[in-house]
């Protein structure tokens, strides 16, 4: 693997697959919660939701492109016969490609869910964050850092996101809306553990990249919980 | 909110009147339940039985009723899995 590309994020080799299997149902969660979110707009009319939807999609397409970086690690000889028949095909180009678009359409899908809590209309603000999450993606590859990535991801969790989610829980008392507060809290906490890593350069200990990384699919899966249960009412 | 959201939230109301009465309610006590105007009331009716959510029949008096149907449950069950995920994320 090694020799045909240089993996950028720094973790154990092993456990790639199993963070394929991650990332695949992050990536269902994510587009189930976009495509209720779209019928709940359907129904009601309520754009919000739509935008809503919109943020989840992104968030589930950058999942989809993380899974398909992965497989470019695991399975290369599936890709290598396309250097020869697709031309300028270059398979580290594929891999860096597809880890700059997951970075850039989960931060999107962040910064859309980021403007709706905190009520963001202003254009310019809201393509500001944009450009903000374009350049986190590209620092991928300029810097070979996801440090700004997880960094943009828990400034638009902590500042936004989570503020928003504990006044709904305050305001609405009941258990789904602690769910959707603590599905989102798991992930800012999932974003500390990946920053903490690069910052203290603790990338030797792979216990910190399994932690971050179970940490978020948690946070997921609790925001599943919460459909799941709506769902059964 | 929208326009369109609130005109679920009147026919919720109105189905949930129908249902808590039973299933059938008279003309009178869904107006008085649904708080609507006679004639906005009359728009829902329509509405509601062109959906096939409310059929209109007369009871052993010769007196006009509205019964739910099974749509009408349906959407009843439906608004509020709608309501439950809107609370949890607030929007």
């Amino acid at each position: 693997m090694g020799a045909i590309i240089n993996d950028l994020l720094y973790r154990p080799e092993w456990f790639i697959p199993t963070e394929s299997v991650f990332e695949i149902i992050a990536m269902l969660i994510t587009l189930i919660i976009s495509l209720y979110s779209y019928k709940v707009y359907k129904l009601s009319s309520n754009k919000r939701y739509h935008y809503l939807a919109v943020g989840f999609f992104g968030v589930a397409a950058g999942f989809f492109f993380k899974t398909l970086s992965n497989s470019v690690l695991l399975y290369p000889g599936l890709f290598l016969g396309l250097d020869k028949t697709i031309p300028f095909f270059k398979i580290s180009y594929f891999y860096t490609i597809s880890l700059i678009l997951y970075a850039f359409l989960v931060l999107s899908g962040y910064v859309v869910i980021a403007c709706l809590a905190a009520n963001v209309r202003n254009r310019r603000t809201i393509l500001s964050l944009m450009f903000i999450a374009l350049l986190a993606a590209f620092l991928i590859r300029e810097a070979r850092s996801f440090t700004f990535f997880y960094f943009f991801a828990f400034v638009l969790l902590v500042v936004y996101i989570i503020p928003y989610m504990y006044e709904n829980y305050k305001k609405q008392k009941n258990n789904s809306s602690f769910l959707v507060y603590l599905g989102f809290l798991l992930l800012t906490l999932s974003s500390l553990i990946f920053i903490g890593r690069s910052a203290y350069g603790i990338y030797y200990w792979a216990g910190s990249y399994i932690l971050g990384q179970s940490v978020g699919l948690l946070g997921y899966l609790v925001l599943l919980i919460n459909l799941v249960l709506v769902l059964r009412k | 909110m929208s326009e369109r959201r609130d005109k679920l939230k009147v026919i919720y109301d109105m189905l949930n009147s129908i249902q808590d009465k039973g299933g059938k309610i008279k003309p009178t006590h869904l107006l008085y339940k649904s708080n609507l105007s006679h004639s906005k009331m009359q728009i829902y009716l329509k509405e509601l039985i062109s959906r096939d959510m409310v059929q209109e029949d007369f009871d052993s008096k010769q007196n006009r009723v509205y019964i739910i149907t099974k749509n009408g449950i349906k959407f009843i069950g439906d608004y509020r899995k709608i309501r439950e995920f809107t609370d949890s994320f607030g929007f």
